[in-house]
């Protein structure tokens, strides 16, 4: 797994919220699964600095959904699990949090923790390209300024 | 007079609520609206309602503009309600905008900035003239649009994330340096506003403030009732990745990202003084989703509170409390709406010594040293 | 999700149905000071399931004598305090009181302290203290009577509530029951001639 575990959460809320939840049953069928605590939804306030004077202040509020996990494989082996999502449903972090916790871990179910992983990770990519793509297909060329023979019509 | 009864009318309201929903429904397509076009094809009006509602939801607000057909008022409210039925979860660590992925990136005031211009999605160079094609849009020719777009990819190596220009002078000595503040921000959503407020309860109130509100504002320093010359340093749109510890690991996690519009103003400022020397000053004005007027409304009126907080108002657009009372879409929608309900006793009150009063001027003067009945 | 809930019934004191009732509960045992109710979660930790009714991440809690485990924190969400600072306390009843809870201020009274207090036993046994309860919410008086509760308790009581509308909120919890003395009631021990 060469994506690093930081991403592996927003890799796989991007996904449908169906295969996390389908993925996370079948681990947890295998598994003992633990809540440390209790996977709940709300507010976070979204602080930044602002760019005139780095002063902190709040821009507003995001859902966050919140899970941490213990798994424990039936060879005895345990890996602790744990996701934060800006998303309001509860039982997607605390799907995630199995997955993660799996695929950390390398308990049995891993393999499909990693391939959802993976696909995820590929969505994220095809967006942030989206994003490369607006700023590369509108970037201004000032270099064309001033040249000789440029029409001076509007 | 007895006061005037005001139950009653249940039957009419409901009746209200089924007649809301017919005009909704009466569509001939007979197509119900879905959230995803919502939220796509009127996005700069789902990012207004974003951050009108304080709440970055892009399908709850596609949700709100639908149920309420369009009212950003409404559906901003709508928002506001919803996020009052949620706890507060947790604290997140405060987050460094300049890890901003962004899509648009320009600066009027600089032509060469680290990392360069991107105009981004703009209609800043169109011309406004009616397109009649997008009237009976074919679906085929809808969908081929996106493909097309990124088909004519040209090989984009563009750093993810770039450097403020405001960063970038102060690299330079051309702005004085700033101290990272460690203050504790102000909560809007958890204290009221009692004057004299910080700059972050303000910034936070104009951040979820009504667009059109800040825009009047912001115009009338513009024209003249101030003196805020404002240029854009930069404006960018963009998406912000959310950090938070991993709850295993404590490393720093994506949570996520969040739309968001930024903008910082550059202001000549000469005090008068002949002896003091010109400066800079700076406003900042940001806000989730894309709203470049809301943005840079903010950045000048942020510049314009600062100047009134710190040598008190000239103008309405320096004035803090006439500013940030005024600005919540929420509030003052929610004042002039509250007119409508029923105010029979009030006025019948009114009426009352309206006539009294009247009845007084009218009536023959009583004798001197009779003692007169109020 | 059918899976879920099964597993979460594990955890039924932690899900809304059961901290719902619960929470009713506590409004009528603060209502009616003294009267004796049955904690309707399974938890041998009386304290406990109220704690896990009343907090959430935004309240403080002290835990002067050690009693939480160290793996309901977590559930609990509260932010670890100090008695001195946190709004609500948990403390063994039958040891002497060291500490000087938050009595809140005129402009915010409610921000005086709720403490729970671990006491043997609420009801008639051998050896009980009986406590004579008046104030808002008791009908001319009624009884309480409780084993293991370290005198210095009450005794402080009087101080912190003395100066209403400030003071300190108490509930006492045996292994299966509770019982509310808000700061409005006034507790008089058999035998003494002070009010408390």
């Amino acid at each position: 797994m060469t994506i690093p575990r930081r991403n592996w959460a927003a890799a796989l809320a991007v996904l449908p919220a169906q295969d996390l939840v389908s993925a996370a049953e079948a681990i947890a069928a295998t598994c003992l699964v633990s809540d440390l605590v209790l996977p709940q939804s709300g507010l976070a306030l979204l602080t930044l600095r602002d760019g005139a004077f780095h002063e902190p202040f709040h821009l507003g509020e995001v859902p966050v959904a919140r899970a941490q996990v213990v798994l424990r494989a039936p060879d005895g082996r345990e890996a602790g699990g744990g996701a934060v999502l800006l998303d309001d449903r509860s039982n997607i972090a605390r799907a995630v949090a199995i997955l993660d916790g799996a695929l950390a871990g390398r308990l049995p179910g891993w393999e499909t923790a990693a391939a959802l992983v993976a696909r995820g990770s590929a969505a994220r990519a095809q967006s942030l390209a989206e994003y490369q793509h607006l700023l590369a297909s509108t970037r201004v060329d000032f270099s064309l300024l001033g040249q000789p023979g440029e029409d001076d019509d509007a | 007079m007895g006061y005037v009864a005001i139950k009653g009318g249940r039957a009419a309201i409901d009746g209200a609520a089924a007649a809301a929903e017919f005009l909704r429904a009466r569509d001939e397509s007979g197509e119900p609206l879905r959230l995803s076009a919502i939220e796509h094809q009127l996005r700069l009006l789902t990012s207004r309602v974003i951050s009108e509602g304080g709440l970055y939801h892009p399908r709850l607000a596609a949700l709100a503009i639908k149920q309420f057909q369009g009212d950003t008022l409404e559906a901003a409210f709508a928002l506001r309600a919803y996020r009052s039925t949620k706890p507060r979860l947790m604290a997140l660590p405060v987050q460094p905008s300049t890890s901003m992925r962004c899509i648009r990136r320009i600066s009027s005031a600089f032509k060469d900035i680290p990392g360069g211009q991107m105009i981004g999605p703009s209609y800043d160079f169109a011309l406004r003239l009616l397109r009649f094609d997008l009237a009976n849009e074919d679906p085929a020719a809808f969908q081929a649009v996106a493909r097309r777009f990124l088909g004519a990819a040209p090989p984009a190596d563009l750093p993810d994330s770039f450097p403020k220009v405001l960063d970038a002078l102060r690299g330079e000595g051309l702005l004085p340096p700033v101290a990272a503040s460690q203050g504790e921000p102000f909560d809007i959503t958890r204290e009221p506003l009692v004057f004299p407020v910080s700059r972050s309860a303000a910034l936070a109130t104009m951040a979820r403030a009504e667009t059109g509100s800040l825009l009047a504002m912001a115009y009338s320093n513009m024209r003249g009732y101030g003196d805020v010359h404002p240029t854009v340093a930069e404006l960018r749109v963009g998406y912000l990745p959310v950090l938070v510890p991993h709850p295993v690991t404590g490393e720093p996690m994506e949570a996520g990202e969040v739309l968001m519009t930024e903008c910082e103003v550059v202001a000549m400022y000469e005090s008068g003084n002949p002896d003091a020397l010109p400066m800079f000053t700076l406003g900042y004005g940001a806000c989730f989703g894309h709203n470049e007027v809301k943005a840079i409304s903010m950045a000048i009126l942020d510049r314009a509170l600062q100047k009134g907080m710190r040598d008190g108002p000239e103008n309405p657009s320096e004035d803090p409390e006439f500013v940030l009372l005024h600005v919540d879409g929420v509030d003052s929608m929610g004042f002039a709406s509250h007119y409508k309900m029923p105010h029979y006793v009030t006025f019948q009150s009114d009426l009352d010594r309206l006539r009294t009063t009247q009845d007084k001027a009218r009536a023959p003067r009583t004798e001197v040293g009779h003692e007169s009945k109020l | 999700m059918p899976k879920l809930k099964a597993h979460m019934a594990t955890h039924d004191l932690w899900l809304p149905p059961m901290q719902q009732l619960l929470f009713r509960d506590l409004l009528h045992a603060f209502s009616y000071p003294g009267q004796v109710r049955t904690c309707r979660a399974a938890e041998p930790m009386t304290w406990l399931a109220l704690l896990a009714a009343l907090l959430d991440g935004e309240v403080g809690l002290a835990d002067p004598h050690g009693m939480v485990p160290a793996g309901q924190w977590p559930m609990l969400e509260a932010v670890p305090s100090t008695p001195e600072r946190a709004a609500f306390i948990i403390a063994d009843g039958a040891r002497a009181l060291d500490f000087e809870p938050r009595l809140g201020s005129l402009e915010s009274p409610e921000t005086g302290a709720t403490l729970l207090l671990r006491v043997a036993f609420l009801g008639e046994a051998a050896g009980a203290e009986h406590l004579s309860l008046s104030g808002p919410g008791v009908r001319d008086r009624t009884g309480l009577a409780v084993t293991g509760l370290h005198p210095s308790w009450l005794k402080a009581r009087a101080g912190w509530v003395a100066a209403f509308p400030l003071g300190v909120d108490l509930l006492l919890c045996d292994d299966c029951r509770f019982a509310a003395l808000p700061r409005t009631t006034q507790v008089q021990r058999r035998g003494d001639k002070w009010d408390m």
